[in-house]
């Protein structure tokens, strides 16, 4: 279908596009970050949570767990507002268009995140109260956690159809941008980083001494805990190999650059080789964590690179549909600037010139009274009858009106200067012959 | 014209971008703003004398905004940025241009602000002690970035309201130095801090038992804590409807009152002396008889100041019609220098979104009903809330069948009838086309055309 070129709006960006392109990354990076964390720590809550009915060292690991969601989820969502101004201010009309086109569910961003924040208190914070109803305590873990499974859904399809203007005319809804063939490997792409984030930030936190020994588990030791945690990120990041991939050859090909593939092909993937290497290493350590700096150097390497890959695409795809909205723009504007002087008077072109007090009458009144037909009011021929030759008493009514006719709605009182009001009295005793 | 037009046929896209942001509002008034300086205050009070009941009570009070701001508060203050880029983008997107840096700002003492909250609650237990007067400290640096925030975007507010200083400089100085800023914020400030008082009273009823020295102690507190601020915001509330005349008057070319202006100008000044007097009555009650009273009594006041909130909010998006953007844009999200060429060559021609591009012998209610989502829909629903059928209805009692020579003479003039409605803005083809499909309404019902759509006559 033919792509859609929007009008941009006539007002230049607020800071140099490299410099809101930097801050989108940025922000977006952190934020990101923490949604991971939330979204997999969110999963490893409902697992470990499960495993712990059956040896409790599990439940008291979840309860943990749970317990970094509550400063995650905030995080993400504060840090969620600085990437979301950028991208508004950079891509006001891609962005805008697929927030409009899948507006219903959209909106829906705002209950379905406050229903799972509440969901995620309510879990953490009754946790030794209905620690006799474990059926009850996990359906708030399990509500909590498919909410956070879909919402990404709703961001993925919106910033992934802003990509596609040529797209847009076919899609009426949030389950037609589903549609779009790279959705669905996005969500996996993302889905499995955020495991992988999580495995190792809760190796990283409960490999912590001190806050272990606290935990005073009965059986499960620290070790076998962080290689397990080791396990989820190599599993998940090994995943990553068939996600990435499958992203990458459904993505359409104006969306593909050299400089994309060049970034995938030179760093993306061998360092995401080497982090899962580093991670397979550590589940089988004896006393693992001594790779970690190694681990987290290599996977920070991989996401910023990724953060910008994605920023490339978005721009491949993008840059040739703004500068056809920048002529578009251009052409538009000078057609509205050559038109300034079409400004119509009062009374039309090239007429007889209006009285002041005709003037007045078609700026305040024409819209609800008619000479001989009825509009809002009732037509002046019938109205003025009872005020010929009495102008003052046509002033008198519209300063305040009363209420004759209740088959008509009330009239409103004209704030006006008296003499304006005589000068509209008189050019409707004129008009209607009672002067 | 050039974005898909989003529509909420019952609710009305105004409504669903009004009820979240006054939730937002009030949320940040009563959770955020006013209370934490009332639990600090409150916690400081306990330390210095001694009485761990309070601290307790303060550390549960400030449990309950905890949860509430981080979840309600935080998502639909990010809802008022996804539901006006929904409903108006034309606005949004350009205030963006304009304000990114304040917003910039804005959201870094936010960040500032969401930290310190969880700093603040999370560490009530372990931070105690000789480390207590640490945490005090945490807690008067939280109070002060809450209400940083608020102030920042009071300003914002304020230069919307402020017509021509877009036009002239578009500088957010413009904000902080227009009349209306001043006596705003103090009338947020106390008013929210009014607030937080009968909230804590509410809370502290729930987390105390019934009759206990503790709870009595807390209504006489939290009643005085009320009285003290409802002072201010009384002072605050008549000072701002003190200055709006003159935001009026600029921002009103045609300026005569119109009924509905009057009626929610006029009855705020009485709304705010009558919540406030009742809010001190019951404040008063509180301090003389403090347990003469059903504890669900406690609620009356929040509601009463919850109430005249979102008066207040209403009064003041009122003053910016018809305009979204004073002088610049319409509230339909066309700008006032597109209008001379979209009267010359037709809003249709130029839209990307519509079914119709021109109107034809042959598709006048269709085009009508394009021209209505366009020019109509941001405010007016077809069915449900401010629907255009309710209000023509209103116009034409007692008549089923609508005269479209009526009509359109309204819609020539319909800024002048009606001043915060912006003039129609179209071709005489157009203004007959959208008469023609409003005239149809009078017998019958209309859905709203989908939202993307490729053009028929193309």
């Amino acid at each position: 279908m033919e792509p859609v070129i929007p009008k941009d709006l006539p007002l230049g960006l607020p800071a140099p596009f490299w410099l809101l392109e930097f801050l989108l990354l940025l922000s977006f990076a952190l934020h990101i970050f923490f949604v991971n964390l939330l979204l997999g720590g969110s999963l490893m809550v409902l697992v470990t949570e499960i495993r712990g009915l059956r040896m409790p060292d599990w439940d008291r690991v979840s309860h943990e767990i749970a317990k970094t969601i509550t400063v995650n989820k905030s995080l993400a969502v504060v840090l969620g507002v600085a990437p979301l101004l950028s991208i508004s201010v950079l891509y006001t009309m891609q962005f805008y268009t697929a927030n409009a086109l899948t507006g219903h569910v959209w909106i829906l961003i705002v209950p379905l995140l406050i229903a799972a924040f509440l969901l995620s208190y309510a879990h953490k914070y009754s946790w030794d109260r209905l620690a006799d109803s474990k059926g009850v305590h996990l359906t708030f873990a399990g509500g909590a956690t498919a909410l956070f499974l879909f919402l990404p859904f709703i961001f993925l399809s919106n910033i992934n159809l802003m990509l596609y203007p040529e797209h847009w005319r076919s899609i009426g809804s949030f389950w037609d941008a589903l549609t779009l063939a790279n959705v669905f490997p996005r969500y996996f792409h993302f889905l499995a980083a955020s495991i992988a984030l999580t495995g190792l930030f809760l190796a990283v936190y409960f490999g912590r001494q001190r806050f272990f020994a606290s935990l005073e588990l009965q059986s499960l030791r620290r070790e076998q805990l962080v290689r397990s945690f080791y396990g989820v990120a190599f599993g998940s990041t090994l995943a990553q190999f068939v996600f990435g991939p499958l992203l990458f050859l459904t993505l359409p090909a104006h969306a593909v650059s050299t400089t994309l593939v060049v970034i995938l092909a030179v760093a993306v993937l061998p360092l995401g080789g080497l982090a899962a290497w580093w991670l397979w290493r550590e589940v089988q350590a004896p006393s693992p964590g001594r790779r970690l700096v190694s681990i987290v150097a290599a996977l920070t390497a991989v996401i910023s690179f990724m953060v910008y890959a994605r920023q490339e695409v978005r721009e491949t795809a993008l840059a040739p549909h703004r500068d056809l909205m920048k002529t578009r723009t251009a052409a538009y504007l000078a057609e509205v600037r050559t038109a300034q002087d079409y400004l119509i008077m009062p009374g039309g072109l090239g007429g007889k010139p209006l009285s002041v007090g005709a003037q007045i009458f078609q700026r305040r009144c024409a819209s609800c009274h008619a000479l001989d037909t009825r509009l809002v009011g009732p037509p002046l021929v019938e109205a003025a009858k009872s005020y010929a030759g009495n102008p003052e008493g046509i002033v008198a009514w519209a300063l305040k009106p009363g209420r004759n006719r209740t088959d008509y709605p009330p009239m409103p009182a004209q704030e006006m200067a008296r003499d304006d009001l005589l000068q509209v009295a008189g050019h409707i005793l004129e008009t209607t012959g009672n002067l | 014209m050039d974005l898909p037009i989003f529509f909420a046929d019952y609710f009305g896209t105004r409504t669903l971008v009004g009820v979240i942001a006054i939730v937002h509002v009030w949320i940040n008034h009563a959770f955020a703003v006013g209370m934490i300086p009332l639990v600090v205050g409150v916690e400081w009070w306990a330390h210095r004398t001694n009485r761990p009941e309070w601290d307790a009570l303060a550390h549960k009070i400030l449990g309950v905004c905890f949860i509430v701001t981080t979840s309600v508060g935080a998502l639909t203050g990010v809802g008022i940025w996804l539901s006006t880029a929904l409903v108006n983008p034309y606005a949004i997107g350009s205030l963006l241009r304009v304000f990114y840096w304040a917003w910039f700002s804005e959201w870094v003492v936010f960040v500032a602000e969401v930290s310190l909250i969880l700093v603040y609650y999370l560490t009530w237990k372990r931070l105690t002690g000789q480390r207590k007067s640490r945490h005090i400290r945490i807690g008067v640096l939280l109070g002060l970035m809450s209400w940083l925030t608020m102030a920042i975007i009071v300003a914002i507010l304020g230069f919307m309201m402020n017509p021509g200083s877009w036009l002239e400089q578009r500088d957010l100085l413009t904000g902080f130095t227009n009349p209306i800023y001043l006596p705003q914020l103090l009338f947020r400030t106390a008013a929210a801090l009014t607030m937080a008082g009968s909230l804590a009273l509410a809370l502290s009823i729930a987390f105390t038992d019934r009759e206990s020295s503790l709870q009595t102690q807390a209504i006489k507190l939290f009643s005085g804590w009320s009285l003290f601020w409802l002072v201010p915001t009384l002072i605050g509330g008549l000072a701002y409807h003190h200055v709006i005349p003159q935001a009026m008057l600029d921002n009103m070319p045609v300026a005569f009152g119109t009924q509905a202006w009057q009626d929610l100008y006029g009855k705020l000044v009485h709304l705010t002396v009558l919540a406030v007097a009742a809010v001190a009555l019951f404040a008063l009650w509180g301090l003389w008889q403090p347990l003469r009273a059903n504890p669900l009594v406690w609620i009356v006041p929040v509601l009463l100041l919850t109430g005249l909130m979102g008066y207040f909010e209403r009064t003041r998006e009122f003053i910016r019609k018809p305009y979204a953007i004073g002088y610049y844009m319409y509230a339909n999200g066309i700008r006032v220098d597109e209008v001379p060429h979209l009267v010359k060559t037709g809003v249709l021609a130029n839209c990307s979104w519509t079914a119709n591009r021109r109107v034809t012998g042959q598709n006048k209610e269709g085009a009508g009903r394009d021209l209505f989502m366009v020019l109509c829909s941001r405010c007016h629903t077809l069915n449900g809330i401010n629907s255009v059928k309710d209000n023509l209805a209103k116009m034409y009692p007692g008549q089923t069948t609508w005269s479209s020579a009526a009509i359109e003479s309204f819609l020539k003039n319909i800024h002048g009838a009606r001043s915060f409605m912006p003039p129609f803005i179209g071709n005489a083809d157009e203004r007959a086309a959208l008469a023609a499909y409003l005239a149809t309404l009078g017998n019958r019902r209309d859905i709203p055309p989908p939202v993307a759509v490729a053009a028929i006559d193309e």
